[in-house]
């Protein structure tokens, strides 16, 4: 090192030194932005965790490699060299068979296992713990609608079995699997004595599955599956990974990490203008000091190194406390954090060292993105016009805040590139602009409004709203940043908690009493309604029952549809969807899950073969509207027009078809009825099974209770996530809000000192204080409410929820003009409490 | 001509660490209406201190101040200010404008406190600021001004509201010979035609000899050295 | 993505953007007008015979279409079979398969009624009143027997294919003993469902199903 050079890092150090505190509070803005983001990485790491572990219990497995074909001896070896490279695994046979006990015959769901089942999850047995040969275990449903208990025989194909135990709860039971039968597990070696096994002549479906050991990564399992994909040509051999159990809900779940990972970005983007506004103010006072190094001799580019050296030494400082910040939340914080919530979250959160270097890479840059104008304008002042006091409030000029503003978009654009996909960085970006540029011209108009408003408020009644009105006004600068890092923190908590609410009513509403667990299918039309009395008699409200009909397409606009040998692959899900089988009903009128999106829903005396298509089946076999339509159904062509699209919300649960059709042109195809409803009690769910089982043999009972189950545990989970980022969220806001109230601390001692020696007393200076904040709070509480629900509108649309605006939404506004008020009169308490003098001395 | 101000055994004690330092020490005096009076000392003295124990913005250890017929030193806080308000004049070393404020507004700030019609009030600032020729600095704010421009500032802000008395703390301390000059010649001729009673805490020799009376602060007691 | 792309296009179709409305306008007369000249050979069943999965072109009552076009019968074959259908729903809609154009019923029903472990009294009733339906329309009718897979336990299998016997004997009308022969059990002629016949597995059964009709002089 150069003496010079020397002299200059002592001299950034001696400047670090004696301002510390408030270099310390610059840097606790951008860290608490670094320790958001580096929480959020290991929720959102934690949150998928436990969402995989949940899959992985649903397959109860890593891998499953399962065939309705005997395993040939390639298939053996491979599974063999499996166990070598340390996974676990297990044999599991499925099949369906008829059961006869005291006089009864029904069928089962069979499941032969070894000892070593599940190797995830937990089966959860009421009598005797281990299977052996000769014996079984039913599931409750059997005991109940047969009357079966532990001790009783069964005879399944030629065995005689003893029930052991009755099955509470089986891993990977969720749905389908083996068909709606009730379940019944026999050990692996009781198998052959049914003789019910037999190549070529029996269903059955075999399966492996594998557990991976300790020291498997995701990636190995990824890697084992793509190897047993090329292994294994042959199609009847299904692999199946535990990350395609749970396809829709990890997908969700990858998509919701990202709006996270924005969320955070975002609280990042806050700390940065909290960090850049204290830092400008900070190095405009510097001014005088530069005044003197240069008249010293100091050179203009030594002063840049001097404070570019600075904010090297604030982001450093700032990646540090951040990271340091972010693991404490990470341990100590997050677990007390979530007792506090009393939240449903069993996570163990895992600290990634990576985060550390990130976040201290990352506030470094964004430091020196951010001030770097400043402090080239800054070093290029002369010391004359420091002394003269002429660059006092010298700004930077509009270009440079400009190129500022862009590059630091760009930092986080590059960021969120890197941390997602560029598309999701570029919308992200837009948004950013969007948004603060909304903030910034609507603050711009809200000044201007202010100022006019000035004119008017010559009354002396108006003198403390004038003196606040005027300050706001007045202090322009000071005004935006609380305004533009208030508006952009509350826009965001304020659209996690819409979509909070937006999520819960939507998907909560799985467990009112709206949402079926139960579904009835192929019942005859002749039939609806006695079992439509069933129904009613045990859930207490009567049913609606839907017609299906099966069909296929015949034509469109009287062109054949073909057979093609040759697909092109961008045609192929368009053949797909256009040559399946699918369901049709028929009906007058629209239930609340479906809406028209395009064209007119029928009226029931309309006399026009009607069609109406669901939105996305649509656009997936790509037809439109004012299409014709030829249906075969059974042998018989029927012929209508598209007249309507619909849009389903098929998170309702209700049953809803790709196309209907008005009654006149169905009503007389064959068809059967399907039917959905909420049973709460097993007892009540067992009674209708029995009931329906013995009157109507025909009708196919589908308890659906634990998938629902495990989809409300699962988002339980995430919306708990949610839940916890709000508060971060708020917190953040709220330590920022303190932050940017301090920038301007001194400056307001001294301000209230005056206006206390001319005669204002302590009331009146609290007042136009308070008239201050609570238009502060009024602006960002209108701004950022108008700024959410427009980012929860999009959000919302994107994962097709509808929007819901409840009563807290009041409060939560309340809250946000009522907040700048309560902690601005609480952190400048001490300036109207103290006396002049003092004030003055300061 | 009657008494406007009197301090009655007046002491003002600080404590630093374990140390009490005794800054005024048992201060007696009558100041009278419509005078001009210098207080000087060397600095450290106690000057600014004695200015704020008589304009109430701190209270006195022990003793008595009396302005009319007001004890400053038994006054609440917002009798205080009150007083202030409508009878007291401040002008400072470091001028001490508002800063989101034109020199308009800020000559305006003592009458709008008083509770007078905001347009009223700067239509009197702005005759007062064109008696001390500032009329084409009207909507400058406060770091567009020249020191002296400020201080002029001050003065019409001082002045504005015609109070009793005007507590002038090293009103040129802050600005070169020429300006300070020009200030002072200002704030004399406006208290002529305002015949508001002037007390002004300087280090100036030269300014102290401009005022009808003086005293000196030295260690913590006063002298008349006007009657000496 | 997708579904913000999606969104796209319904706004464009919302807004009127869409590709231009069909000026052909559709009235009730066009609906049902699929009445054929030809004398009707219905295929009556499930997923067997609507073929599973496959395009209507590889399931067997097209390839027997196909095979008597070319023998320049005077008959054309209709494919109802349906996936997941049960014997009631064809005995509950009888008046949609049997239509006046149709002149023979190839019925192959109830292994659905079998797989779900139905009590085999209603298959057997429901599959009589097809039968009986036909002979009441003089319709010409022949039966196709299935077998279940052994895992349904050996009594329940025998009563299943014994109710096809039994009715073909009561009603003295053609029987094909299985429909799947030569296909069921053979990796390579079923899909992976081990169940539902492929392309190829379809290709026999209508090489069987055609020498059966034949055999049995169904088209006369």
């Amino acid at each position: 090192m150069t003496p010079k050079a020397k002299g200059i890092t002592q001299l950034t150090a001696r400047i670090f030194y004696f301002y510390w505190k408030r270099i310390l509070f610059f840097a606790l803005c951008m860290a608490l932005g670094i320790a958001f983001l580096f929480t959020i990485g290991n929720l959102t790491h934690a949150v998928t965790e436990q969402v995989s572990a949940q899959a992985r219990e649903i397959l109860s497995a890593d891998i499953e490699i399962s065939s309705y074909r005997k395993f040939n001896d390639a298939h053996q070896k491979i599974i063999a060299q499996m166990t070598t490279e340390g996974y676990t695994t297990t044999h599991v046979i499925n099949f369906a068979s008829m059961i006869a006990a005291k006089d009864q015959s029904f069928l089962a769901s069979v499941k032969a296992i070894d000892e070593s089942f599940p190797l995830y999850g937990e089966l959860l047995i009421d009598g005797k713990k281990q299977i052996g040969a000769g014996e079984c275990w039913i599931a409750e449903s059997i005991e109940l609608q047969f009357d079966l208990h532990t001790g009783d025989t069964i005879k399944l194909g030629k065995a005689q079995l003893q029930i052991t135990g009755i099955i509470k709860k089986e891993p990977g039971r969720v749905f389908g699997g083996g068909g709606f039968a009730p379940r019944i597990i026999i050990a692996n070696s009781t198998v052959k004595t049914t003789a019910l096994v037999e190549a070529g002549k029996s269903r059955v479906r075999y399966a492996y599955l594998f557990c991976r050991s300790t020291t498997h990564s995701d990636s190995d399992v990824e890697k084992t599956i793509d190897r047993l994909q090329t292994a294994i040509k042959e199609t009847h051999v299904r692999i199946t990974s535990y990350k395609n159990t749970q396809r829709n809900v990890s997908r969700i779940m990858e998509r919701q990490s990202y709006f996270f990972l924005l969320i955070s970005i975002v609280t990042l983007v806050v700390g940065s203008v909290g960090m850049g506004a204290s830092t400008y103010s900070f190095l405009n006072e510097q001014l005088e000091e530069v005044g003197v190094f240069r008249a010293l001799g100091i050179e203009s580019h030594k002063i840049f190194q001097l404070y570019l050296g600075l904010c090297l030494l604030i982001g450093i400082l700032a990646g540090v406390i951040g990271a340091i910040l972010g693991y404490v939340l990470n341990t100590a914080g997050f677990h007390y954090i979530i007792h506090l919530l009393q939240l449903n979250l069993q996570i163990q959160p895992s600290v990634h060292w990576w985060y550390f270097a990130e976040g201290i890479v990352l506030s470094v840059v964004l430091t020196l993105v951010v001030n770097y104008h400043k402090i080239k304008s800054l070093a290029s002042v002369s010391p004359m016009e420091i002394f003269r006091g002429e660059v006092a409030n010298k700004n930077i000029s509009f270009l440079a805040k400009c190129t500022t503003f862009v590059v630091t978009t760009m930092v986080f654009f590059l960021y969120v590139w890197y941390k997602s996909n560029l598309p999701t960085a570029g919308y992200f970006c837009l948004a950013l602009i969007a948004v603060i540029a909304v903030t910034f011209v609507m603050i711009v108009i809200f000044l201007k409004l202010l100022e006019i408003s000035l004119h008017y408020l010559t009354s002396p009644k108006f003198f403390v709203l004038r003196c606040g009105v005027r300050q706001l006004v007045r202090e322009r600068s000071r005004t935006f940043v609380f305004l533009v890092s208030l508006t952009i923190g509350f826009s965001l908590i304020n659209t996690l908690n819409l979509v909070y609410t937006s999520l819960t009513t939507e998907v909560f509403s799985l467990s009112s009493t709206k949402v079926p667990n139960i579904f009835l299918a192929d019942v005859l039309k002749k039939q609806v309604p006695a079992v439509g009395k069933i129904i009613e008699d045990s859930s207490g409200s009567a049913i609606e029952f839907s017609s299906l009909i099966r069909a296929r397409l015949k034509s469109i606009n009287g062109e054949e549809i073909k057979r093609q040998v040759q697909v092109p692959d961008e045609e192929l899900e368009q053949y797909r969807w256009r040559t399946r089988e699918y369901n049709l009903t028929y009906k007058n009128t629209l239930n609340d899950s479906e809406k028209v999106i395009a064209g007119r829903f029928w009226q029931p005396q309309d006399d026009k073969p009607h069609i109406s298509l669901e939105r996305d089946f649509a656009s997936r076999a790509n037809l439109k509207m004012g299409d014709v339509l030829s249906f075969d159904i059974q042998g018989v062509v029927v012929t209508g027009k598209v007249t309507s699209i619909r849009k389903i919300d098929w998170l309702s649960m209700k049953p809803n078809f790709f196309v209907v059709m008005p009654p006149k042109i169905l009503d007389e195809a064959p068809q059967t009825f399907i039917a959905s409803f909420k049973l709460d009690s097993k007892n009540k769910i067992a009674q209708v099974q029995k009931k329906l089982s013995q009157k109507f043999t025909n009708v196919v009972v589908i308890n659906v209770t634990s998938v629902l189950e495990t989809v409300e545990k699962l988002l339980g989970y995430f919306l708990s996530a949610l839940q916890v980022v709000a508060w971060f969220c708020i917190l953040v806001g709220v330590i920022i809000l303190i932050g940017t109230l301090g920038t301007g601390h001194r400056e307001r001692f001294s301000q209230v000192a005056l206006m206390k020696t001319m005669g204002c007393n302590k009331r009146q200076i609290i007042y136009i204080d308070a008239i201050e904040f609570l238009c502060i709070g009024f602006v960002t509480a209108v701004l950022s409410f108008s700024i959410s629900l427009g980012l929860t509108a999009l959000h919302n649309y994107y994962f097709e929820l509808s929007t819901t605006i409840n009563s807290t939404q009041y409060v939560y506004f309340a809250f946000i003009v009522l907040l700048p008020l309560v902690i601005g009169i609480i952190v400048n308490s001490k300036i109207y409490g103290a006396d002049v003098m003092k004030n003055f001395r300061k | 001509m009657s008494v406007i101000l009197a301090l009655k055994n007046v002491c003002k004690e600080f404590s630093f660490a374990d140390e009490n330092l005794k800054i005024l020490n048992d201060i007696s005096c009558e100041l009278l209406f419509g005078e001009t009076v210098a207080i000087t000392g060397p600095s450290g003295s106690g000057k600014s201190t004695l200015l704020g124990v008589m304009a109430g913005l701190e209270p006195p250890t022990s003793g008595e101040i009396v302005f009319g017929d007001r004890e400053i030193h038994n006054s609440s806080d917002d009798e205080l200010c009150f007083w202030r308000r409508s009878e007291v004049g401040f002008i400072f070393q470091n001028f001490r404008l508002v800063k989101t404020l034109s020199a308009i507004e800020n000559v305006a700030f003592p009458l709008e406190i008083q509770g007078e019609n905001a347009a009223e009030a700067q239509k009197k600032a702005r005759e007062l600021l064109a008696e001390l020729h500032l009329e084409h600095r009207l909507h400058h704010f406060p770091h567009q001004l020249s020191g002296g421009e400020k201080q002029r500032v001050a003065i019409a802000r001082a002045y504005v509201h015609n109070p009793k008395v005007i507590f002038a703390d090293e009103p040129t301390g802050n600005l070169d010979t020429h300006s300070a000059e020009k200030v002072l010649q200002s704030l004399l001729s406006i208290n002529e035609t305002h015949k508001t009673t002037l007390i002004v805490v300087t280090h100036d020799i030269a300014i102290a000899q401009r005022m009808s009376r003086q005293l000196e602060l030295i260690a913590g007691k006063l002298q008349d050295d006007s009657e000496s | 993505m997708r579904y913000i792309f999606y969104g796209l296009i319904m706004v464009m179709v919302a807004l009127g953007c869409s590709p231009k409305d069909n000026e052909q306008d559709v009235s009730w007369e066009d609906v049902k007008k699929d009445v054929q000249d030809k004398k009707v050979l219905t295929f009556i069943g499930d997923s067997l015979t609507a073929g599973y999965q496959l395009p209507k072109e590889c399931a067997f009552p097209y390839l027997v279409g196909e095979k008597l076009a070319k023998q320049n019968a005077e008959y054309i074959t209709r494919n109802a079979g349906k996936s997941g259908a049960v014997s009631d729903d064809v005995s509950n809609n009888l008046k949609w398969y049997l239509r006046d154009d149709v002149n023979a019923v190839f019925l192959c029903i109830g292994a659905n009624d079998g797989l779900r472990g139905k009590k085999l009294d209603a298959t057997r009733k429901n599959i009589e009143t097809i039968v009986a339906a036909c002979r009441d329309k003089k319709i010409r009718i022949a039966l196709a027997g299935i077998m279940l897979p052994v895992n349904y336990g050996e009594e329940y299998r025998t009563k299943f294919y014994q109710m096809y016997i039994d009715i073909s004997k009561k009603y003295s009308i053609p029987f094909m003993p299985f429909l799947l022969k030569d296909v069921a059990g053979i990796g390579s002629l079923n899909l992976e469902d081990a169940i539902h016949p492929n392309a190829e597995g379809h290709k026999i059964i209508a090489d069987n199903v055609f020498n059966f009709i034949m055999k049995e002089n169904l088209l006369p």
